[in-house]
C-alpha cells in the first residue's frame, strides 16, 4: 500500500506558514511552490517495472486416462492450452475407446505455464466439496452406448468426478463434455448422478473431446 | 392502494417560492459599501436564496427587506462591477448589516463561476439540481441523484453501482469535476461508479452543450460539475445533519457537516458521511452480495480576502460494493443457463455481508487552490491537486484465494493549474489557463491474474482560453484548448517479456455558442463544440477475458484519436405561470472506439468465448429533451420531462448498442399553506430499446417499463428541522433496465421507502 507522500504534507504546511495571516499577497509564491511540488513528484517517481503475473490458478491441461477394469491399454483424452485464454489455440486430443469395456478414468490437471508444474487435482481434492466434474455426452446415440458413474466423493458423500468409471456398450462415436463446476449445490436434485441441470456455480472447465467407439 | 391516493397530495417548489408569509414580521435593513474606501454602493441587489426574492439598494446603498421569518438565510449582494458575495445571517429579530463588496469590474474567476453569476436562473446547457432534489437524494450515489435532470441516465451494475451518462455515452467520455479539479479514477471501466459523495456537494450539475470541450479534451458528452459551498469569510458557525432510512436494503445513511467561521476571513467545513445497506430486493426476490459500506470524510480549510483567497482540502471516500451473486459466472454455458432463468440462481436470506465478487475502492484528494488579484492582468488562480486512487476487485476463486484481489490497481495523479482571468472595461472577459496532468497507473504484483490493464506513465500538458462577450440579452463565447499527451506503458507481452511502447496524441478542442434573450421571459442558445479524444490506455491495451460479460476483450495499439463534433440548441422560458426547457442536440463522431464482436469465438479451457475487439467506425447521435412546469392552482403544480435518443454507426448501417432508451417522466406536486407540507407523485414511463444493432448482444433488450414514486415532505421546524418519505417503485414493479449491466441475471430493485431526516443549523 502506497500512502500520500511525505513531501505533500511537509508542503502544505510550508505554504500555511508562508501565506499566514495578511501575507497573501505573496500568492505568486504560492504558484512557484505548486510548479516546485510537481516537479518533484517528477523528480520522486521511480520507474519500477511490472513483473510478470504467476497465474496460479490457471490450468493449462486435462488429462484423462482411461484405462480397461481388466489391464490393458490405456487410453489418454487431453486438452492443453500452454499460454492460457487467447494467444496460441488449445490442443485437443480425443481418442478411440473399445465397445463392451469398462473403464477405469482418472482426471489430472496441471497448471504447465509454471515452473515446477503445478497439479491442479490437488488443489481441486483440498476443496473436494466445492467442486464437481459432470461428463455429457451428444451426437449419434453416445449418450446410451457410454454410461458415466462416480468412484470417489467429498467428505460429505457427494461425488467429485476426478475417478470415475465409464461403460462402453455397442460402437459409437460423438463428443464427451466434460465439465468442472466450481461451488455447485451439490444437494440439488440429480446432481449425485452426473446431471448438471441443476448445479449452478461457475464453470471452471468446459472441454468436449471427439469420442469413438470401435 | 389506499396510500397512494393519500400520497397524491403534492408539492410545487416554483409555487413554493413565490409565496410571501405574512406571519413574518421581521426585516433585513443595512448599508452596501466598498471594501475598499467605505464609498457607498447605489443599486446593490440584495437577494435571499432561500426566499427566492430580494431588493436593490438606493443611491447611498441603503436596502431593506422585510417580512422574514425565524431561521437562517443565504444573503446574496451584488453590485455590478463587484464580485458578488454570499453572507449567512441568522434572523431572530430586526437585523441591520453593513456588507462589504470589492469593487472592480468583475473578473471571470472561472468559467463556470461566471455563468452561474450572469445567468442565475441556469445557462440552458448547463441543468443543474436544485436544493430540494439533493436533499431528497441523500444517501443515493451521485449517478442515481443526476438521473433528475432530463438527458442523464445512468449504466448501472445491480443495485450498488451507478455510472453517470449524458447523451447515451459515459467512463471516458464523460469529465466530473469537483470544484474545478477533474476526477482521476480508474473511469474506463463500465462497473467503475464515480468516487466522489454526492452528500458533501453542496451543488451539482451537468454541462450537456458543446462548451463542455473547454474542460477537457474527453468531455465529448458533457461535464458533470459537483461543488460544495464556499467556506465562510465571517463569524459565524452552521451545521447540517443528513440521516436516511431506507427499507429496501436496510440502508443506513448519516452524513453531517460542521462549517465555522472565525472571522477576518478564516474559515473551516468538516464533514463525515456513513452509509451501509445490506441486499438489496427486487419486486419477487433478494438480491444476494448487494450491499454497500461506504465512507468519507473531508476537512477544508480557507482564507479570503476580497478577490485573495487560499484553500487546502483534503477527502477521502471509502466503498465497498457488492456485486450480485448469481451475475459471476465462468463460461458462456453460465451466462445462457442465466438467460434461461427468470430469477437468479442463488437467493439468500438477507445480509449485511459483502462477499465476492466484490470492489473495494480507496480514493483521496488532496487540493490547494488560491487566487490572488492583479490590478493590471486579472484573477491569477492556482491549483495543485493530488489523487490516489486505489481499486481492488475480488472474484470467486479457487484454492483459498478469495483474499487476493484479482484486479488491484494504485493510480497516483498530480494536477497544476495556473489561470488568469481577465475582465476588461468593455464587455469581454476572458480566461488563459495552462494544465499540467501527471498519471503514474500501477498494477500491484501479486494477484496472480494477468492485469486488465497495463501499468503507464501519462504527461499531459494543456492550455486554454475561452473568451465570452456579454451584453445585457447577448452572451457569445468560444473557447478553444490544445493539451498533449504522451503515454509510457510498461507491460508483460503473452510471451512473458517487457515491453515498454510510448505514443504521442495531439488533442484540440474549440467551441462556440451563443445566448440570445429574447424577452425577460425567453432565452435561446446554441453551442458548437470540437473535440479530439486520445484513445484510453484500455482501450490500447485491453486484453484477456472479462468475468461477468463472459467475452474476451482486445484493445488494439493502431487507435487514433476520435473527432467529435456536438451541437446543441434549445430554449428556456419563464412565464409567471409556467416554465419550458428543451433542446436538441446532433453529435458526429468519426472514429468512435467501442467493442465490436469479431465474430470468431475463442475457444478456452472454460470453453468458447466471443472475443469483442475495440474498433473505430463513425457514428452519429441525435436527441431531444425538454421538461415543462407549469402551476395549475395555487397549491396544485405539474411538470412533464422527456429524452429521446437515437445512435447509428454510420459506417455499417446498423444502430448503436448500449445506449439508453426513450423516458418521460410526469409529476403532480402540492404544497400547504405557506408550504409547510409538500408532497409529489411521479409517473415514470420507459421505453423498450428498440434501435439494436442485430445478434450481438445475448439477450434482447428487456420490455419496456412503468414506475410510479410518491413523496412527502415537511418542514417540522422552518429551515431547521425537514422530513421526507419517499417511495419509490410503489407499485413494487418487477422490471429489468437495459442500461443494467446485470439484466442477464435478475430483476431491478422493488419497491423502496425512504425516509430522511435533515436538521440545520
Amino acid at each position: 500500500m502506497q500512502t500520500i507522500p511525505v513531501e505533500v504534507l511537509s508542503y502544505v504546511c510550508v505554504i500555511n506558514s508562508k501565506c499566514s495571516i495578511n501575507h497573501l499577497t505573496t500568492m505568486k509564491n504560492l504558484s512557484i511552490i505548486s510548479l516546485l511540488l510537481v516537479l518533484t513528484f517528477l523528480g520522486s517517481c521511480k520507474t519500477d517495472d511490472p513483473v510478470p503475473e504467476n497465474p496460479e490458478e490457471l490450468i493449462t491441461t486435462l488429462n484423462m486416462v482411461f484405462t480397461p477394469h481388466g489391464g490393458g491399454t490405456s487410453v489418454t483424452f487431453q486438452f492443453q492450452d500452454l499460454d492460457g485464454d487467447g494467444g496460441n489455440p488449445p490442443l485437443i486430443t480425443g481418442g478411440n475407446l473399445t465397445a463392451q469395456t469398462e473403464y477405469h478414468a482418472t482426471l489430472v490437471l496441471l497448471n504447465e505455464s509454471v515452473f515446477p508444474i503445478a497439479d491442479i487435482t490437488e488443489e481441486i481434492l483440498d476443496e473436494a466439496e466445492d467442486h464437481q466434474f459432470f461428463f455429457q455426452t451428444t451426437v449419434l446415440g453416445l449418450g446410451t452406448q457410454l454410461l458415466h458413474s462416480y468412484d470417489d466423493m467429498d467428505s460429505n458423500g457427494f461425488p467429485i468426478g476426478i475417478v470415475n468409471t465409464f461403460t462402453t456398450h455397442d460402437p459409437a462415436s460423438g463428443i464427451l463434455i466434460v465439465t468442472l463446476r466450481h461451488k455447485p449445490n451439490k444437494t440439488a436434485t440429480g446432481i449425485g448422478n452426473g446431471d448438471i441441470t441443476n448445479a449452478g456455480g461457475e464453470t471452471d472447465i468446459e472441454v468436449e473431446f471427439p469420442v469413438m467407439i470401435q | 392502494m389506499r396510500f397512494w391516493i393519500g400520497a397524491a397530495f403534492i408539492c410545487c417548489t416554483v409555487l413554493a417560492s413565490a409565496q410571501v408569509d405574512l406571519q413574518c414580521p421581521w426585516s433585513i435593513s443595512g448599508i452596501v459599501l466598498d471594501e475598499h474606501d467605505d464609498a457607498s454602493l447605489g443599486y446593490a441587489t440584495i437577494y435571499i436564496k432561500e426566499l427566492g426574492r430580494g431588493v436593490v439598494s438606493d443611491s447611498a446603498g441603503r436596502f431593506l427587506i422585510i417580512e422574514i421569518c425565524e431561521g437562517i438565510f443565504t444573503l446574496q449582494f451584488s453590485h455590478i462591477g463587484c464580485e458578488s458575495k454570499e453572507q449567512s445571517v441568522r434572523i431572530r429579530g430586526h437585523v441591520n448589516l453593513t456588507l462589504h463588496l470589492e469593487h472592480h469590474a468583475e473578473l471571470l474567476e472561472t468559467i463556470e463561476l461566471n455563468a452561474r453569476k450572469i445567468r442565475e436562473a441556469g445557462s440552458a446547457s448547463r441543468a443543474e439540481l436544485d436544493s430540494r432534489t439533493l436533499l431528497r437524494s441523500s444517501g443515493r450515489t451521485l449517478g442515481e441523484t443526476l438521473t433528475h435532470l432530463p438527458g442523464v441516465t445512468v449504466l448501472q451494475t445491480g443495485p450498488t453501482i451507478f455510472k453517470p451518462v449524458i447523451h447515451g455515452l459515459h467512463s471516458n467520455r464523460l469529465l466530473i469535476l469537483k470544484d474545478g479539479l477533474r476526477l482521476e479514477s480508474q473511469q474506463w471501466g463500465l462497473d467503475h461508479a464515480p468516487e466522489i459523495d454526492p452528500n458533501s456537494a453542496s451543488k451539482i450539475s451537468v454541462v450537456k452543450g458543446a462548451a463542455a470541450v473547454q474542460y477537457g479534451a474527453d468531455a465529448v458528452a458533457g461535464v458533470i460539475l459537483v461543488e460544495t459551498d464556499d467556506l465562510p469569510t465571517d463569524q459565524s458557525r452552521h451545521g447540517d445533519v443528513r440521516v436516511t432510512g431506507v427499507n429496501n436494503g436496510k440502508q443506513v445513511a448519516i452524513s453531517a457537516s460542521l462549517t465555522q467561521g472565525f472571522g477576518r476571513g478564516y474559515g473551516i467545513r468538516v464533514n463525515a458521511g456513513l452509509r451501509h445497506a445490506g441486499d438489496a430486493h427486487a419486486a419477487e426476490y433478494l438480491l444476494t452480495n448487494t450491499g454497500v459500506s461506504e465512507q468519507s470524510i473531508g476537512l477544508d480549510a480557507g482564507y479570503q480576502k476580497g478577490l485573495r483567497n487560499l484553500r487546502v482540502s483534503y477527502q477521502l471516500f471509502r466503498s465497498e460494493l457488492g456485486i450480485l451473486r448469481s451475475a459471476h459466472i465462468g463460461s458462456l454455458t453460465d451466462l445462457q443457463d442465466a438467460l434461461a432463468r427468470d430469477r437468479p440462481l442463488i437467493i439468500e436470506d438477507f445480509s449485511y455481508r459483502i462477499q465476492n465478487p466484490k470492489q473495494q475502492v480507496l480514493h483521496h484528494t488532496l487540493r490547494i487552490a488560491g487566487q490572488t488579484h492583479f490590478e493590471k492582468l486579472g484573477v491569477f488562480t492556482t491549483l495543485y491537486a493530488v489523487q490516489w486512487n486505489a481499486r481492488e476487485e475480488f472474484d470467486i476463486r479457487r484454492g483459498g484465494r478469495d483474499d487476493i484481489p484479482a484486479l488491484d490497481l494504485q493510480l497516483q495523479s498530480h494536477t497544476g493549474l495556473l489561470s488568469l482571468a481577465h475582465g476588461s472595461p468593455g464587455h469581454l472577459r476572458g480566461k488563459v489557463s495552462l494544465h499540467w496532468t501527471y498519471q503514474q497507473n500501477r498494477n500491484t504484483p501479486g494477484t496472480g491474474v494477468r492485469p486488465l490493464i497495463p501499468n503507464y506513465t501519462k504527461y499531459a500538458p494543456a492550455v486554454s482560453w475561452v473568451e465570452k462577450w456579454i451584453t445585457d440579452d447577448l452572451e457569445i463565447e468560444a473557447g478553444l484548448r490544445y493539451e498533449y499527451i504522451f503515454l509510457d506503458v510498461k507491460r508483460i507481452d503473452a510471451q512473458n517479456r517487457l515491453v515498454k511502447p510510448e505514443f504521442d496524441f495531439h488533442n484540440v478542442s474549440a467551441s462556440a455558442g451563443a445566448h440570445y434573450s429574447v424577452s425577460d421571459a425567453v432565452t435561446c442558445f446554441s453551442h458548437i463544440g470540437f473535440t479530439h479524444r486520445a484513445p484510453h490506455v484500455n482501450e490500447l491495451f485491453s486484453e484477456g477475458l472479462h468475468h461477468g460479460a463472459a467475452a474476451i476483450e482486445e484493445g488494439d495499439t493502431n487507435l487514433i484519436p476520435e473527432k467529435a463534433l456536438k451541437w446543441v440548441t434549445g430554449t428556456e422560458i419563464r412565464h409567471t405561470k409556467w416554465q419550458l426547457d428543451a433542446s436538441i442536440f446532433f453529435q458526429h463522431i468519426g472514429d468512435f472506439i467501442y467493442l465490436r464482436p469479431t465474430g470468431e469465438p475463442r475457444l478456452t479451457i472454460r470453453g468458447a468465448f466471443p472475443v469483442f475487439q475495440y474498433v473505430q467506425n463513425d457514428v452519429r447521435l441525435f436527441g431531444a429533451e425538454g421538461s415543462l412546469q407549469f402551476a395549475l392552482s395555487k397549491h396544485w403544480g405539474w411538470r412533464s420531462e422527456f429524452s429521446v435518443l437515437r445512435a447509428r454507426n454510420i459506417s455499417l448501417k446498423e444502430d448503436l448498442i448500449g445506449l439508453p432508451s426513450d423516458r418521460m417522466r410526469h409529476t403532480v406536486l402540492w404544497n400547504s399553506e405557506k408550504s409547510i407540507i409538500d408532497a409529489e407523485f411521479s409517473i415514470e414511463y420507459v421505453w423498450k430499446q428498440i434501435c439494436v444493432p442485430a445478434d450481438i448482444d445475448y439477450a434482447p433488450p428487456p420490455a419496456g417499463y412503468t414506475l410510479v414514486h410518491a413523496g412527502v415532505g415537511m418542514d417540522v421546524i422552518k429551515d431547521q428541522l425537514h422530513v421526507h418519505l419517499t417511495i419509490r417503485n410503489l407499485l413494487n414493479a418487477s422490471y429489468r433496465e437495459y442500461l443494467n449491466r446485470l439484466r442477464y441475471y435478475a430483476d431491478d430493485t422493488g419497491r423502496s421507502i425512504e425516509l430522511r431526516l435533515r436538521y440545520q443549523f
